[in-house]
């Protein structure tokens, strides 16, 4: 099984030198690359796979048991917290207003099918493709005949 | 139950994927409504912002992080939206949730590309009101920083998840992946999270 360290550092990450991190850390945060691997590592398929259940809403928190589990709930309880509020953010009042502002005066295009397009062509362009076509069923017949 | 808070999004029921007696009257409703529009009554495309305005904008605003980016994202995907109204095929809530999302990753791009940093001006600033405790407050900050230190798939994935609080098969359907691969996107969402918070917070 392949593990992934959550803090290695990205090709990304170093060429940005991001240093968004939480005020308590003095470490500078990585950028967390979105390689689609299983998570392992350390206590992987125990605690830290039932809390990841649990909050996916798949087991009640009575079924989370391990050695970090209390610790796990208690962050995750204290970050939904904060999240809560951010559910029921809505829009600006006045945006909604200032969208219809900025609409452009005209309609939306209707859409068509190709097929049913106008075609605009010149009239050198119309004789060019009625040259080519007669050329071309000229070769066509020309090689029937031998 | 876990803390997805998939009863508490206020999203339009129409985003679901199994699609009710009351979702298909909503999206009905909806192609009435384009339809007027493309008849040349502008005015009834404000019936569809108002309609879906809110759970995009939370969108918007949990990628960002910035109201004044969220608000731009927002005008700039309702009036692409309404230039190519005439290509809705489907549901127009999910259409236009694909023009709000790619326009928050193409700023994710442009902003790491032009090296700005979105330390400080971009930081939220609606969030935070004065009768809040200080602690909360900090969080708040500190969970802000985090999901900005992550890869924008797996921030989408989060936000998607625990913001809008919608399920595995309601992405899978709006972004056009699966349920695995998002299931992946928000465990390593929360264990880097866990990682850059816990230190402080766990």
């Amino acid at each position: 099984m392949m593990h992934d360290d959550l803090n290695a550092p990205t090709p990304e990450s170093r060429e940005n030198g991001e240093a968004k991190r939480p005020s308590s850390s003095r470490e500078p945060v990585r950028r967390v690359s979105d390689r689609e691997v299983p998570i392992g590592g350390g206590d992987a398929g125990t605690s830290s796979d039932l809390v990841h259940a649990w909050l996916d809403g798949d087991i009640p928190e009575t079924a989370v048991a391990g050695p970090d589990a209390a610790r796990q709930i208690e962050f995750w309880k204290r970050v939904d917290r904060d999240l809560e509020q951010r559910r029921y953010l809505q829009t600006p009042a006045d945006l909604t207003q200032k969208i219809m502002d900025a609409l452009p005066a005209t309609a939306p295009a209707t859409a068509t099918p190709w097929w049913s397009r106008p075609i605009a062509m010149s009239p050198i362009a119309v004789a060019a493709a009625a040259t080519s076509l007669l050329a071309l069923g000229a070769a066509i017949g020309a090689s029937i005949r031998r | 139950m876990g803390l997805s808070g998939t009863d508490q999004t206020g999203y339009p029921s129409a985003v679901k994927t199994t699609v009710t007696a009351a979702q298909a009257d909503q999206l009905e409703a909806d192609q009435q409504i384009i339809a007027r529009v493309l008849a040349g009554s502008r005015e009834a495309f404000s019936t569809l912002i108002a309609r879906y305005s809110d759970p995009l904008y939370r969108h918007a605003l949990g990628m960002t992080g910035s109201p004044d980016v969220a608000e731009d994202i927002l005008q700039m995907s309702f009036i692409k939206a309404y230039q190519h109204l005439a290509e809705v095929r489907g549901r127009f809530d999910a259409w236009v949730f694909r023009i709000v999302a790619n326009g928050c990753k193409d700023w994710l791009k442009n902003i790491r590309r032009t090296h700005l940093s979105y330390d400080e001006d971009d930081q939220p600033s609606g969030y935070a009101t004065p009768d809040e405790d200080l602690d909360r407050t900090e969080l708040r900050s500190d969970l802000d920083r985090a999901l900005a230190a992550l890869a924008p798939s797996l921030r989408e994935a989060f936000v998607m998840k625990h913001v809008e609080g919608r399920s595995y098969e309601e992405m899978a359907d709006l972004l056009g992946t699966t349920v695995g691969a998002l299931k992946m996107r928000v465990h390593r969402a929360r264990e880097a999270l866990q990682v850059l918070l816990e230190e402080k917070y766990a």
